[in-house]
C-alpha cells in the first residue's frame, strides 16, 4: 500500500515538477539577444576609440604642461648649486655654499633682442671726445703752419682781431642799465 | 598555429582578418540560435521571473561576446553556456536578496490552458505556488540539482558539470530532494483531505 502511494507520489511529483519548470521565453528571444550583442559590439568599438582619443589628448596635454613648467623665465636665471669644494673649507669652519649662475637658455626672441643695434651701441666702448675728431681741412692746416712759423705775427694779428671785435660788438654786460663795469676794465 | 605563423610573418591581409571576424560573428550567432532557449530556461529556473530571466540571458551572451575567442576552443558550448548562465542567475538572485526587494515569482502561462476550467486552473496555480515554496525551503545543495533536473535538456552529466560536482553526488542529492518534497506534499494533501 505504501509503495503504491510512493509510486503515485512519484508520478504526481514528476507532473508537478514538469509544470513548475515549464517556461518558454517570449517569441523572438534570439533576435533580441543578437540585437543586444550587436549594440554591445558597436558600443565597445566606439568606446575603445574614445579611450584611445582621450589618452592621446591627455598625453599631448601632459607634454605641453611639462614644457611650460620647465622653460626658465627671462628675469630669473636658474640657480645651480655646486657642491662645496675643499678650498672653500679652508677659510673657516663654517661651510660656505658656492652658488654659480649659469646663463639661461635663450629663446629666439631673446636672441633677437640681444642682437638689436641699440644693444650693440651700448656694449661698444665709450669715446673720449664727442663728436669724434675729423681730419683738418686745407685752410686749417695753413693757419697752423703760420702760427708755428711766425708766432709773433700770429699773436699781433690775434690781438688786433680782438680789439676790433670789441669795438664793433661791445659787451652786453656794459650796456645793461645799473650794472657797473668790472674794476680791471676801468683801469 | 598556422594563423599565428602568418601573423608573425606579416602575411595576414585585411580580407583575411575580416573573414576571421566574420567567422566569429557567425559562430556567435549560431550559438545564440541554438542555445538561447536553454539559457533562458536555466535562468528562469533560478529567478522565476520572465524579465529577470531574459536579462540574465542577455548578460550571458554579452559575456560570451567578451570571451568570443574562447568559444572556438570550447568542446561543448552547451555546457559552457549552462555554467555561465547559472552563475549569472545566481549572482542576480543574490543581488536582489541583498537589496531587499521581494522576490517576484510568476506563474507561467500554460499552453492550452484555455481548455481547462477555471477551478482546475486555480488548483494548478495553487499547487505550483506550494511546490515553489517547498523547493525554496530546501537546502541549497539539494535545491540546485533538483532545479536543474527539472529541465529536460539537462542530463545528470550536464548538471554535474554546471555545479562542478560528481554525477553520483548529483544523483544522491536529487533523490533526497525528491524524497523530502514527496513527504511534505503527502503530509499537506492528507491534511487537506
Amino acid at each position: 500500500m505504501k509503495s503504491a502511494n510512493n509510486q503515485f507520489d512519484d508520478s504526481k511529483l514528476d507532473e508537478m515538477l514538469k509544470k513548475y519548470g515549464d517556461s518558454e521565453p517570449r517569441p523572438g528571444l534570439e533576435d533580441r539577444v543578437l540585437a543586444h550583442i550587436s549594440i554591445e559590439r558597436e558600443g565597445s568599438g566606439a568606446g575603445g576609440w574614445n579611450w584611445r582619443l582621450a589618452l592621446a589628448v591627455l598625453a599631448v596635454g601632459a607634454v605641453a604642461a611639462v614644457g611650460v613648467f620647465m622653460t626658465p623665465k627671462p628675469g630669473s636665471p636658474p640657480v645651480t648649486p655646486v657642491k662645496e669644494t675643499a678650498s672653500s673649507k679652508t677659510g673657516s669652519d663654517i661651510p660656505t655654499p658656492v652658488v654659480t649662475y649659469r646663463k639661461p637658455h635663450l629663446t629666439a626672441k631673446q636672441v633677437r633682442r640681444e642682437r638689436s643695434p641699440q644693444k650693440a651701441a651700448q656694449t661698444e666702448p665709450r669715446l673720449e671726445q664727442f663728436p669724434s675728431p675729423t681730419p683738418l681741412n686745407e685752410q686749417e692746416q695753413l693757419l697752423i703752419r703760420f702760427i708755428r712759423d711766425r708766432p709773433k705775427d700770429a699773436a699781433m694779428v690775434a690781438r688786433l682781431q680782438t680789439e676790433l671785435r670789441d669795438k664793433e660788438f661791445p659787451s652786453t654786460v656794459e650796456q645793461l642799465p645799473g650794472v657797473e663795469k668790472p674794476p680791471d676794465s676801468q683801469e | 598555429m598556422c594563423e599565428g605563423l602568418r601573423v608573425a610573418s606579416g602575411q595576414v591581409t585585411v580580407s583575411d582578418a575580416m573573414a576571421l571576424a566574420r567567422t566569429e560573428e557567425d559562430q556567435l550567432e549560431l550559438t545564440v540560435r541554438q542555445h538561447a532557449r536553454l539559457v533562458y530556461r536555466i535562468a528562469y529556473s533560478v529567478l522565476r521571473n520572465h524579465h529577470d530571466a531574459e536579462d540574465a540571458t542577455q548578460e550571458t551572451f554579452v559575456r560570451v561576446l567578451r570571451a568570443q575567442r574562447k568559444l572556438a576552443t570550447v568542446d561543448d558550448p552547451r555546457r559552457w553556456l549552462a555554467r555561465i548562465v547559472w552563475r549569472v542567475a545566481i549572482e542576480r538572485k543574490r543581488k536582489v536578496a541583498e537589496i531587499g526587494l521581494e522576490e517576484i515569482s510568476e506563474v507561467p502561462a500554460q499552453p492550452g490552458s484555455e481548455t481547462k476550467s477555471a477551478d482546475q486552473q486555480l488548483i494548478e496555480m495553487e499547487m505550483t505556488g506550494l511546490l515553489h515554496d517547498l523547493i525554496e525551503r530546501l537546502p541549497r545543495r539539494l535545491r540546485e540539482p533538483l532545479i536543474l533536473s527539472i529541465l529536460e535538456e539537462m542530463s545528470i552529466s550536464d548538471i554535474a558539470t554546471t555545479l562542478e560536482t560528481s554525477e553520483a553526488a548529483i544523483r544522491s542529492r536529487i533523490f533526497r530532494a525528491r524524497q523530502i518534497l514527496k513527504e511534505k506534499l503527502s503530509r499537506l494533501l492528507e491534511g487537506e483531505i
